[in-house]
């Protein structure tokens, strides 16, 4: 399904991104000093993408309401992430009462050729933008949830971790004159 | 690859930031122009990892044109003018970063300067690594061409 999604949409150089990626990231470093200042801000220019992204993402992929949070999960890990940044995620620890689940990347383009000085390791989230991409993005379809890097294989962790927590379901509007 | 939305739309949030960040216009056209040769200088030494070093810079421009802008946006920079003294002119009629851009004829705000700059940079960087020093500038034209000088 993502594979079919991913081989429709108009493709880029995944080395500019990265390149690109990397020299924000260290401009970052220097405008703030602060490096959770960093986080925050690399999470906020996520939360921006995001909420502009989900619109491409449900005219391509014509994947309709998922049936609960889990299966937004598999959504989120199966396609999105591939339609995307044409690689997947595996979804795990999703808790029993279905609000909760960690996402993990065994690749994750943002950090090829990518390594995080010592005194950045467990401070520094390098691809927190993926957190607010999600955030973003499930915003615009009524979930509001908390995304958290847990680990990153960039501060010497065996893999990245995304965690998904669902806070509230926002209430189904629809705005007038839309069916 | 990935898919060029994603790109773009960071590319959006990043330049909006670096717009943001500084308090005149043209100290942030510096720092994009500068994170463009950054990019570019890595980008190009990926690319010409097997290349034979340059004898001419006609012909490092010409890789330009060819290989770095293909490995950019797929397509290569539709004509090429020289005055044969050191002064190129590259103009690429489709300029995908500006494709999205809406674009008002009757606007008296053109100015998108903000984001031709880090483009002007990763020229800038890739002629660094094969070791030319140049200035580059550039000029819009209509429907997204967009004209790259550089000496």
């Amino acid at each position: 399904m993502g594979t079919d999604v991913f081989n429709k949409v108009e493709k880029i150089n995944s080395e500019l991104f990265t390149l690109t990626y990397g020299a924000l990231v260290t401009q970052l470093i220097k405008d703030y000093e602060d490096i959770e200042q960093v986080n925050i801000k690399l999470e906020q220019m996520g939360y921006n993408i995001g909420i502009r992204l989900i619109e491409e993402f449900l005219a391509k992929s014509n994947i309709g309401r998922c049936a609960d949070f889990m299966e937004t999960a598999e959504v989120i890990a199966k396609v999105g992430f591939k339609m995307f940044l044409g690689v997947t995620a595996t979804v795990i620890d999703q808790d029993p009462d279905k609000r909760e689940f960690h996402l993990i990347l065994d690749d994750n383009p943002l950090i090829d050729f990518v390594e995080l000085p010592e005194q950045y390791k467990h401070k520094l989230y390098y691809s927190n933008i993926l957190c607010g991409v999600i955030r973003g993005a499930l915003e615009m379809v009524q979930m509001k949830v908390k995304c958290t890097f847990m680990k990153c294989t960039l501060s010497d962790e065996t893999s990245s971790d995304i965690k998904v927590v669902l806070e509230e379901v926002l209430s189904d509007m629809i705005p007038v004159g839309y069916d | 690859s990935i898919a060029i939305s994603c790109f773009e739309f960071f590319y959006i949030e990043m330049v909006d930031y670096l717009m943001k960040s500084c308090q005149d216009k043209v100290k942030a056209y510096k720092k994009l122009d500068k994170l463009g040769f950054k990019v570019g200088n890595r980008l190009v030494e990926r690319l010409s990892i097997e290349t034979p070093l340059f004898t001419e810079l006609l012909e490092a421009v010409k890789f330009i044109c060819k290989v770095f802008w293909f490995a950019l946006f797929k397509k290569s920079i539709d004509n090429l003018r020289t005055n044969h003294k050191g002064v190129f002119v590259l103009s690429d009629k489709q300029f995908q970063w500006l494709q999205h851009l809406s674009y008002d004829p009757n606007s008296t705000n053109k100015d998108c300067t903000e984001y031709i700059q880090f483009a002007c940079g990763l020229i800038k960087g890739a002629m660094s690594n094969f070791g030319y020093k140049c200035t580059v500038t550039f000029e819009l034209l209509q429907n997204h061409a967009c004209m790259y000088k550089f000496y």
